[in-house]
């Protein structure tokens, strides 16, 4: 095991002392010169970044720092974490997006439903192994509508045979597992009911990965096609039929730290642009008023996030309402304010630059900023689905 | 003191005494404040709110001030509440002992002062001269709130050499005629002074600082912020509950997407200044660095969000949104007097916007 003496996470108790200690550690820790490397070198350079990257939060015990220390984690308080994103953001680290469903997503999972031994294997392989996980929920035919995906698996014996295929998996095509969602019982009375959970080995005879061409001129996002690919029954999660309840354990867990680092890195970026924009766009009158519009609405989504922090410290599985005014605040805030920044820069916001990844929203091209934020106004439940969320479940407004 | 309890008792009195009857009543037919209402909040005491304990209040903070401005705003009542607070803080802040000993008991007994935008937001439009030991004031106050229902003025005035005070009028005493401007927020009005070598007492004036009255913005910020945010939050409600019952097309028009996603919008743009505007009331509160950005950055958005609730309220509610019986259309007179009150979206959004822009954080 790896020593922690000297690391942050040894004086994570003491906040002041974490946030200093993380001071320290930061800059000597993060890959260096990780945004030109990725833009020179591409989709490889991107890659290894991610992995030292990783590497230099593990051997440092901060990658999994906020798991259960009986799991292999330090038990990282959630005040911790919140330290630990804001000074990430404030360093100009790299956001760790090819581990996002390691990190978060499976284990949350593994907690709250996995066996012993799935527990034992799959969190260390991530802990010490880095191994990256993707998830297999949409389909092209389920998507706001996801209780009514299609992709069957049926029992034989010991395993599980599954067709169908999934789609917008992140990282799909680096992963070696997937959290997939399939349907057991097609003759359940509702959709949600007959829905299984599988850990899927993406090496499995019959799965093909295809990654799917982005308009960023990236392909983050991928198709995963399963034909006759066969799951040993260990590797159900939960039991037959509960799949649709525990895939709300994980995305649940999209709430809170992870969309806190996305908008302190707005926060930054506006700091930032502040500085870039001073002696170009920033003076013409009409820019400079359009953008100081855009500080309340920032101060405006880090205060509810902050409301939504206080809530999840009272009861980590709490903050269901303002969650969802987070999201729906957040996304479109976000898309306002790239499509500023672009606009606002004029023909030279139109030149196209290589992709700059896991830089947040803040990657230096604005255009390809406001491309991306389409990930939070229709993934994870668009826009729309949560207005309707809002208004039939909080405000009490009949169904259509 | 609980605060909680605080908040549940000016709401159970507004409630009470200023049902959405009386305030529709009010904008038809009244201009400036509700007397009567007026009484009844000073028999319960909340212009003592701020007051120090030494001079016979409660001594509380930003904090319990947050609360009666929600309160108010949730009840769209037309009371001088902020005139009277900011006036409060003021004498608090800048008075000797023995002017605050003169005019906070006046306050406390009901004495409305209207004061005029702190120096910061628009310069002393009184000049102030001495002749042995009086002062002398000439010039023109504009936009004064509240000022054709006030018995007390509390103005702002420089001297030759630039020195800023606030000096207190005595409408009576001082022998002064006010008009009433009347505007389309009948619960409130402005009136223009001009005085033409007016003499007072020197024991009328103090000097004020900026410090004194950037707080006063801060002050007067979060007061429309958390007014702004009360009538979101009733006026929304409002809204809501007719979509609810309103049927159309042999359903309730609550059901179709068009409408209630909308509603979904403006509840989420609510819950972002509702949050905004408490973490505003804590800085203050708590004197935090960023006080002033977060006062400014509350004040611009939750008025900005309370027109534009305000403006799509009435187009949701059809034609009844538009008569003079339904109370719709008071919410939106309030909420656009509330963004232009004590510094316009401009001013705040650029005093919120600056630390940002100097590349001050």
């Amino acid at each position: 095991m790896t020593s922690l003496i000297n690391t942050p996470v040894s004086v994570a108790d003491d906040l002041d002392a974490f946030r200093d200690a993380l001071r320290h550690w930061l800059p000597g820790a993060i890959p260096a010169n990780w945004r030109d490397r990725i833009r020179k070198g591409g989709e490889p350079a991107y890659l290894d970044v991610q992995r030292e990257w990783y590497k230099a939060l593990a051997d440092a015990g901060l990658a999994t720092a906020h798991w259960p220390s009986a799991w292999g984690g330090a038990d990282l308080s959630l005040d911790a974490q919140i330290i630990f994103y804001s000074e990430l953001a404030r360093a100009g680290a790299p956001m760790a997006l090819l581990y996002t469903v390691s990190l978060y997503h499976m284990p949350a999972t593994m907690f709250a439903y996995g066996t012993p031994e799935q527990r034992d294997r799959y969190l260390e392989g991530v802990r010490n192994g880095g191994v990256v996980w993707c998830q297999g929920f949409s389909e092209p035919g389920a998507g706001s509508d996801l209780a009514s995906l299609k992709t069957r698996a049926e029992r034989r014996g010991d395993t599980y045979v599954v067709n169908g295929q999934k789609i917008w998996s992140s990282s799909g095509q680096h992963a070696e597992f997937c959290l997939l969602l399939a349907r057991t019982d097609p003759t359940a009375k509702r959709k949600q009911e007959g829905i299984s959970y599988f850990i899927c080995d993406l090496r499995s005879p019959g799965v093909t990965v295809r990654p799917i061409a982005q308009p960023t001129a990236e392909s983050e996002f991928n198709e995963i096609f399963f034909d006759d690919v066969e799951i040993p029954a260990e590797n159900l999660i939960g039991e037959e039929g509960q799949g649709w309840q525990i895939a709300q354990t994980t995305l649940t867990t999209e709430r809170g730290l992870l969309i806190f680092e996305c908008v302190e890195r707005l926060a930054q970026a506006y700091r930032k642009d502040a500085d870039d924009g001073r002696d170009t766009w920033l003076r013409d009158p009409v820019a400079r008023h359009q953008f100081v519009t855009f500080y309340p609405r920032i101060r405006a989504i880090q205060a509810l996030v902050a409301q939504l922090l206080a809530e999840l410290r009272e009861d980590p599985h709490g903050g269901n309402v303002t969650a969802t005014y987070v999201k729906l605040y957040w996304g479109p805030l976000l898309q306002d304010y790239v499509q500023f920044t672009t606009r606002a820069q004029g023909l030279e916001g139109q030149r196209f630059t290589e992709p700059q990844r896991c830089a947040g929203h803040n990657s230096g091209d604005a255009f390809s900023d406001f491309l991306w934020s389409y990930g939070w106004t229709i993934a994870g439940g668009s826009n729309e689905v949560m207005r309707n969320l809002v208004s039939e479940r909080f405000l009490g407004l009949p169904k259509g | 003191m609980d605060l909680g309890a605080l908040q549940d008792s000016i709401r159970d009195m507004l409630t009470t005494e200023c049902p959405r009857e009386r305030v529709v009543r009010h904008a038809q037919h009244g201009n400036g404040i509700d007397r009567d209402l007026w009484s009844k909040a000073i028999a319960l005491g909340w212009t003592m709110i701020s007051i120090p304990e030494e001079n016979g209040g409660l001594g509380l903070g930003t904090d319990a001030l947050a609360l009666l401005y929600e309160e108010a705003g949730r009840a769209a009542a037309p009371l001088p509440l902020l005139s009277c607070l900011l006036a409060v803080q003021s004498i608090v802040a800048s008075a000797s002992p023995a002017q605050r000993d003169s005019w906070l008991p006046r306050i406390a007994e009901g004495a409305i002062v209207a004061m005029d935008a702190p120096i910061g937001i628009t310069s002393p439009g009184l000049s102030l001269s001495r002749t042995g030991g009086d002062i002398v004031l000439t010039g023109t106050v504009r936009d004064l709130l509240d000022g054709a229902d006030a018995q007390l003025l509390l103005l702002t005035a420089a001297d030759a050499e630039g020195r800023a005070y606030r000096i207190m009028l005595d409408v009576a005493a001082d022998d002064l005629t006010i008009h009433r401007e009347t505007l389309w927020d009948r619960g409130r009005s402005l009136s223009n002074i001009t005085l033409d070598g007016l003499k007072l007492s020197a024991d009328r004036a103090w000097l004020t600082t900026s410090e004194a009255e950037e707080a006063l913005v801060d002050h007067a910020a979060i007061a429309l912020a958390a007014d702004s945010v009360g009538g979101q939050d009733a006026l929304l409600d409002l809204t809501i509950e007719y979509l609810k019952t309103r049927q159309q097309f042999g359903r309730p028009i609550g059901s179709f997407q068009a409408l209630k996603h909308r509603v979904a919008d403006h509840r989420t743009r609510l819950e972002g200044a509702r949050w905004l505007t408490r973490s505003a009331v804590a800085a203050v509160t708590a004197g935090l660095a960023h006080h002033a950005t977060e006062a400014s950055a509350a004040k611009a958005q939750a008025a900005a969000d309370y027109i534009d609730l305000g403006r799509d309220a009435i187009q949701l509610h059809g034609g009844i949104g538009f008569t003079a019986e339904y109370p719709c259309h008071v919410f939106v007179k309030r909420a656009f007097l509330n963004e232009q009150l004590f510094g316009s979206r401009t001013f705040h959004l650029n005093r919120a916007a600056a630390p940002a822009l100097c590349g001050a954080v």
